[in-house]
Order: C-alpha cells, then structure tokens, then sequence
C-alpha cells in the first residue's frame, strides 16, 4: 500500500498540488485522472522522489519516503518500475540491453539467468524476436510493451504509469491498459497510472483519484464515476460530444 | 552576474554528483570503453586532415615570411614544431574538439533529459549525473592526449611533405629543424594543457545538457552554448597554464 499525506507542491509562486492525501491499495489499479495542468503528473513525480514535496509525506507501505536519505531512498526505488509517458527507453541500447540495465545494475546474477529473466519479461508483455532490435526501429505501442517489461525486470513492488496510452490508437492502448492490469494482479503489485484518456478510466479504474486545480475533487471507481453529479468532475468526464449523449445532456 | 554564479555553483554541484563512488564498476568500464571509441575514433580523421592541412601551412608561411640572411633555414621546421606542440595541437585541436565532441556530449545528454531517459535512471536509483558524465571525462582524459600527440606527429608530416614537395625549403633543414633544440618538457607541458583542456570539453557541454529544459529547440541552444563556453574555458585556461608552466 501507499499512502500520501496532505502532500503540497508549488513552482515560483504556484500551486501545483494543495494539501493532496490519497491512499493507493496494492493489486489494484489506482488511477489518477484529471485535465492537463492539474497536477496529476506532479503528484507522480512527487511520489517517486523525482521532485521533492514542500509539505506532506509519502509512505511506502509504512516507510515514510520523503524523509529518508539517498541510500535508503535507493533501496525503496528498486521496488519501483516506472512506465514513462515517452517510454522512456535508452535509445543507444538494445531492447536486450534496456531491459538487462536494472539487473545489471542490482543483481549479481549470471548472464544466463539476466537473458532468461529479459526473455520472460519480453514474453510476458507479448513480444518476441525484438531483443537487438532498437528503440527507434519499434513502433509505440512495442516501445511502451518495452517499457513495461524494463519496469517489471527488477520484480517491482510498485509500478507508475504516465500516460501509458498517449499517442497509442485506441485499440493498443486497451491492449496496454489490459496488460498493465494483468501484471498488477499477477504480481500483486501497487499500481498508479496516471491517465486522462476515459477508455482507461471505464477499463481499468478500480480506485480513481481526480485532481482538478492541484486538489483532490473526488475519488472514487468506475462504476461511482458515471453516476456522480461532481460538477468538475462530469465536465471531464462528459467533455466530448458522445459521452453528453450516453448521459443524455 | 546573479546568474553567472549560479550556473558555476550548479556546475560544481553537478561535479561533486558525478564524482560521487559508482554504483556499479562494471557497467561503467564498459561505458568508458564505448565513449573512447565515439569521442576518439570518431575524431581522429577530423584531426588528421586538419593537423596535417595546418602543419604544411604553417611550414609555408613561415618559409614565406622569413626573408633575413641571418634567420637559417631550419628554423622552418623548428617554428613548425614549436608551433604545433606548444599551441596547435593543444589548443587549436581541443578548441574544434570542444566543437564537435562538446555539441555532440550536450545534444546527447541534452534529449534524454526532455525524453525522461535521465529521470528513468534516477527512477531506477542510479546516480544519473555520475553515469552519463563519469565515463565521458575519464574517456576523454584518457584518449584526447593521444588525440593530440597523433595531431603533432601529422603536424610535423605536413611540414615534411612541403619541404619534400615543393621549393619552399630542403627536406634536410626542415629535418634538422624538427630535432634542433627539442626539449621532452615541451611535450609534458602540451598534455598538462591537453588534460585541463579534456576535462573542460566534456564537463561544461555535460553541464549544459544535463540542465536542459524545454524540447528541441533548447537542446540546439545548449548545444551551442556548450561550445562557446568550454571555448571561453579552454582560451582562459590556456592563458593561465602558460603562466604558470613557463615562467
């Protein structure tokens, strides 16, 4: 489990994230949805200790993060996996080499066991005979595949995701989205996807926290989500032309 | 001026990340290895047609321009050598060096900064800052010195091919020249240069590009600035060095 409390971030003079307490189970995907500008990406960012938190704190399972030192942060970041917006992935190296760095750089394993372990985490993300091939010479929904098999190489306790399906056709971001539920239940793990695209949010959100202006509004699943009179939240929610009419505006 | 100091104190905090005890020796042998080919190899043809280009040039002009009796005619090829070891080669050489390797080093560091790859490293736990930059200076400590020696030696040939080609001086003078009154400290003195020099043409672009912000557009200003900066160090330092080392 993870839980941030009252967590409030600020660049110059403003508010990104104000007073901001969620609490994301594990096995679950918690979703993080909200316009552009609302934070969402920020509180991720804060989460992982990417950017440092002008108020609040952030637990990992017990373990207060945002006071701990870079060694004992270190240790809690290699039972992170993260899926970046971008993927993310060293262009210079292989889609082998990408997904051997963490092991190489944490484990004391064998080559052998380092390949098999790359091979698994390929296939499990159902992709196959990519392994010299380059991030450049993938398509986006590959490289995102590429990214999730990187982010669960080290077996991860917690696994982000932001955006994972920006720039993907619908049907592959559903395939992505499917996969990223599939791992979590798998594993076990505690996901946090930061989303604002709503085939996720009806797929996916079984714990769905909305940010609008650096504030927690609502929170809630995707079942709660459709019946909510939240006027923020519905003008999200029902921004585009089909959906007024599936609510019937 | 605010600003100016800021960056120094940035830099220097940036070199204190970086020389911080790696994480894994292996990964970085392998990394040091992999930038000695890029920013070496990759180099060396650029360095040899210019270095050559430069030493017959030099030769010429020298041959063109001494016109007393009392100057004899090996002091071509003693003004070639001298030129070249002393401030050509060193200078000149790391001056295009910061050029290319420096615009190469922050474009590099630079995109996968606004691609998230840094923050996918520091994700990951890794010292992002010593893992990029650390091999880059040790790789340029180690090959830039060889760089510069090899651009001597083609120096000094393209001296020779003018005094064995054309009517400018005798190939037996330029000879004598090129041996008349050598001193190794000459030598030791150019790669003392050449290593202030290498370290300052891969630490001020990696500066550059690790603090990029934005997207492409700020990428090509770090580049450039990248480049006008180390050449401001490398001309500085240059200054001081000679100072310091022939008084």
């Amino acid at each position: 489990m993870l839980e941030v409390k009252n967590i409030s971030k600020s660049f110059y003079d403003k508010n990104v994230l104000d007073n901001v307490s969620a609490i994301f189970k594990r096995g679950q995907i918690n979703l993080v949805i909200g316009a552009s500008g609302s934070g969402k990406s920020v509180l991720v960012k804060c989460i992982v200790g990417l950017l440092e938190v002008d108020a609040g704190t952030v637990e990992f399972d017990g373990r207060n993060f945002t006071t701990m030192n870079f060694m004992e942060r270190k240790l809690v970041r290699s039972e992170i996996g993260m899926l970046f917006q971008g993927s993310a992935l060293f262009n210079s190296l292989s889609v082998e080499e990408n997904i051997l760095f963490p092991l190489e750089m944490y484990t004391k394993q064998s080559r052998e066991e380092m390949l098999d372990r790359v091979n698994f985490c390929l296939q499990r993300v159902n992709l196959e005979n990519v392994n010299h091939l380059f991030p450049a010479e993938l398509s986006g929904g590959m490289q995102k595949r590429v990214g999730i098999a990187r982010a669960i190489a080290l077996n991860p306790k917690y696994l982000f995701c932001d955006e994972p399906n920006s720039g993907l056709d619908p049907r592959t971001g559903i395939l992505i989205d499917n996969l990223i539920m599939e791992i979590t239940k798998e594993y076990q793990m505690t996901t946090i996807v930061v989303t604002h695209d709503m085939n996720s949010v009806m797929e996916t959100g079984e714990n769905i926290v909305f940010l609008h202006k650096g504030k927690k509004w609502w929170e809630g699943n995707n079942h709660e989500i459709l019946k909510t009179d939240n006027k923020e939240l519905c003008d999200f929610v029902y921004a585009s032309k089909i959906m007024q009419k599936f609510k019937g505006f | 001026m605010v600003t100016a100091l800021h960056s120094i104190g940035e830099y220097f905090l940036l070199l204190s990340r970086v020389f911080k005890k790696p994480d894994n020796w292996k990964l970085y042998r392998r990394q040091i290895l992999v930038e000695m080919t890029t920013l070496g190899l990759g180099s060396m043809g650029l360095i040899a047609i210019i270095s050559f280009f430069m030493g017959a040039v030099v030769t010429i002009q020298t041959a063109s321009n001494i016109d007393s009796p009392l100057i004899p005619d090996y002091a071509i090829g003693f003004a070639t050598r001298q030129s070249f070891i002393l401030e050509l080669a060193p200078t000149v050489m790391c001056l295009i060096l910061a050029g290319k390797i420096g615009s190469n080093i922050a474009s590099e560091i630079g995109t996968m900064r606004i691609t998230e790859q840094i923050d996918a490293l520091e994700i990951m736990g890794v010292n992002s800052a010593s893992y990029l930059i650390l091999p880059k200076i040790i790789a340029a400590l180690l090959i830039v010195p060889v760089i510069i020696i090899y651009s001597m030696f083609l120096g000094v040939m393209g001296g020779w091919f003018v005094s064995a080609y054309s009517d400018f001086t005798t190939m037996d003078k330029y000879l004598l020249g090129i041996r008349w009154n050598f001193t190794m400290f000459s030598i030791v003195y150019a790669l003392i240069k050449t290593l202030f020099f290498a370290f300052i043409i891969t630490s001020v672009p990696a500066f550059f590009g690790y603090f990029t912000r934005g997207g492409s557009i700020e990428i090509g200003r770090s580049s450039t600035k990248s480049v006008v900066y180390s050449s401001i160090c490398i001309l500085i330092v240059n200054y001081i060095l000679t100072q310091l080392l022939l008084i």
